[in-house]
């Protein structure tokens, strides 16, 4: 995982979280949604520590023929780079004080996680009855179904 | 002393308010309802089970012993002779009208205006136009959007019932062809009757107009906070109470001097914002402060009217009607600022005067009663 992917995958990961809550998780705990935030949050941090202090040896992404990690700061070369396995190699190689900006963007993925989490609510609700703003945009054609079946329920 | 009284539109949302009203206040007054049959009024008012056929009005109320309910259809003359068939009525309080803006102008006009020219013309027929009084409902819809006044900061002033008929839907169309008939039988058999003119109706039992934007809200999850800016251009909100509209129709049946007058009923001014906030806050459901220039509210709006306007050709297409009717989506951008002034200088004094009192009471009871979804 690299510091922009993180970034990127918090956000989706508060947005589709949010969306798992409301259907499905919040009517058998409330505190569900904090729950998902400490496990991805926890996965992703932990991940980004192991291969930053080279615990986790990123090198065996090397079988891919685009890729190159070196075998120096293999580790913080990854995470800076880590688009690297889509074929998008920024070469951004760590200098002294980027520590700074590392650590900055790594405990940024909490506020990204919240901001899509946030997102979410806005979009598809945040109570099992809640449709939130696609209720504007959902299509006619299941407003008609849903109400014909709901008149076929209370009937 | 006793007074003979036809409701019409007698188990409509009005109706039955109007009558709980008249039991409740009025001993001595004796009630002949009146309404559809049960199945023609099911088959026209389809606006009643948009969101639930669980959702009914208090029709109970009709089996007071105080009520005599004849069944009648004021589009066809001959049903109404029942009514008025050796019966000398002191008040007619006529409620009954298609209030759909999703019918077609044709059925409007049957509805509403053959309907009143029907009523009309049976009451000269058969009743003492010296005594009678005749108390007709139509709509601050009539205004559509007038041209305001402005005061020395720029700001619109509410119009008073002396603006002229702008109808901005089909609805509205009917409801001023309505009045031009009233007006008619006024002018020439000297019809004591009296206009009033409600702003979109809240209370309970309420399925239709406000309530959608309840439902929207509360199953959206999100008061939409916009403030529009500049601060001249926010859009009222329009409402009153159910209570104070039925309480306003009997204090003005009683009062001589609204004879040959219209009354606008409507809650002191109240803008979009105020209230959605607070309904926001009611419904218990997030609320952002989203300042919105007013070029780009309108282009947001007119996209958002594009959009009903699909669903609606769409709904049509499927046989159906869409979530939102399309006239409700073209009120988002329309300024209705109407005064209240004309019927308190009457003396007739509000049970639910603002926004807060009208809008806490009925989504109170939407909650308790479950007709609005909650957790709890």
């Amino acid at each position: 995982m690299g510091f922009i992917e993180g970034l990127i995958l918090s956000f989706v990961a508060g947005w589709v979280n949010s969306y798992l809550y409301r259907k499905y998780l919040r009517k058998r705990n409330k505190d569900w949604i904090v729950f998902l935030a400490v496990i991805f949050l926890s996965a992703l941090w932990t991940v980004d520590i192991l291969i930053y202090f080279e615990i986790v040896d990123m090198r065996w992404l090397n079988f891919l023929p685009w890729v190159d990690i070196p075998s120096v700061d293999k580790g913080k070369y990854f995470l800076w780079n880590s688009f690297i396995v889509f074929s998008i190699d920024f070469k951004i190689t760590q200098q002294p004080g980027m520590e700074i900006i590392a650590s900055f963007l790594f405990i940024s993925y909490l506020f990204w996680y919240y901001f899509g989490s946030k997102l979410g609510k806005v979009i598809h609700g945040y109570k099992p009855y809640q449709q939130g703003h696609y209720l504007i945009f959902r299509p006619v054609k299941k407003f008609i179904k849903d109400r014909e079946k709901r008149l076929e329920d209370s009937k | 002393m006793s007074q003979l009284v036809l409701v019409d539109g007698a188990k409509g949302h009005t109706g039955t308010f109007l009558i709980k009203e008249i039991l409740e206040t009025k001993p001595d007054w004796n009630i002949i309802a009146t309404d559809l049959p049960t199945e023609k009024r099911n088959e026209l008012m389809t606006k009643e089970t948009i969101f639930s056929m669980r959702f009914k009005y208090m029709t109970e109320i009709l089996e007071d012993e105080r009520i005599t309910f004849i069944p009648a259809d004021i589009t066809d003359k001959k049903t109404l002779n029942n009514l008025f068939k050796e019966r000398n009525y002191d008040i007619i309080f006529h409620t009954a009208s298609l209030y759909d803006y999703y019918a077609p102008l044709d059925l409007l006009r049957k509805v509403n205006v053959k309907g009143i020219r029907n009523l009309l013309d049976i009451i000269c027929e058969t009743q003492d136009m010296g005594k009678i009084r005749f108390i007709h409902w139509s709509t601050c819809g009539v205004y559509g959007q007038p041209k305001y006044d402005k005061d020395n900061k720029g700001y619109p002033i509410p119009a008073d019932e002396a603006m002229p008929y702008n109808p901005p839907n089909n609805y509205s169309i009917s409801k001023m062809e309505q009045e031009m008939v009233l007006k008619e039988y006024i002018n020439d058999h000297q019809l004591k009757a009296t206009i009033i003119r409600p702003a979109p109706i809240l209370g309970p039992y309420q399925i239709y107009g406000v309530f959608h934007l309840l439902q929207i809200v509360n199953k959206s999850g999100f008061g939409p906070g916009i403030h529009i800016y500049p601060k001249k251009k926010r859009l009222a909100m329009p409402l009153i109470h159910v209570e104070d509209l039925v309480r306003s129709a009997v204090f003005l049946a009683e009062n001589g001097k609204s004879i040959g007058e219209a009354y606008n009923l409507i809650i002191d001014v109240c803008f979009q914002e105020n209230f959605l906030e607070y309904l926001a806050d009611l419904l218990n459901v997030d609320y952002f402060n989203f300042p919105v220039w007013w070029p780009v509210y309108k282009t947001f709006s007119k996209f958002l009217f594009w959009l009903s306007k699909r669903k609606d050709k769409k709904a049509r297409k499927l046989n159906s009607r869409p979530p939102v009717d399309l006239s409700m989506a073209g009120y988002t951008t329309h300024q209705y600022l109407f005064s209240n002034k004309k019927i308190k200088e009457l003396g007739f004094k509000f049970k639910f005067p603002d926004y807060k009192s009208a809008t806490k009471d009925t989504v109170e009871w939407y909650l308790k009663n479950k007709w609005l979804e909650s957790e709890y």
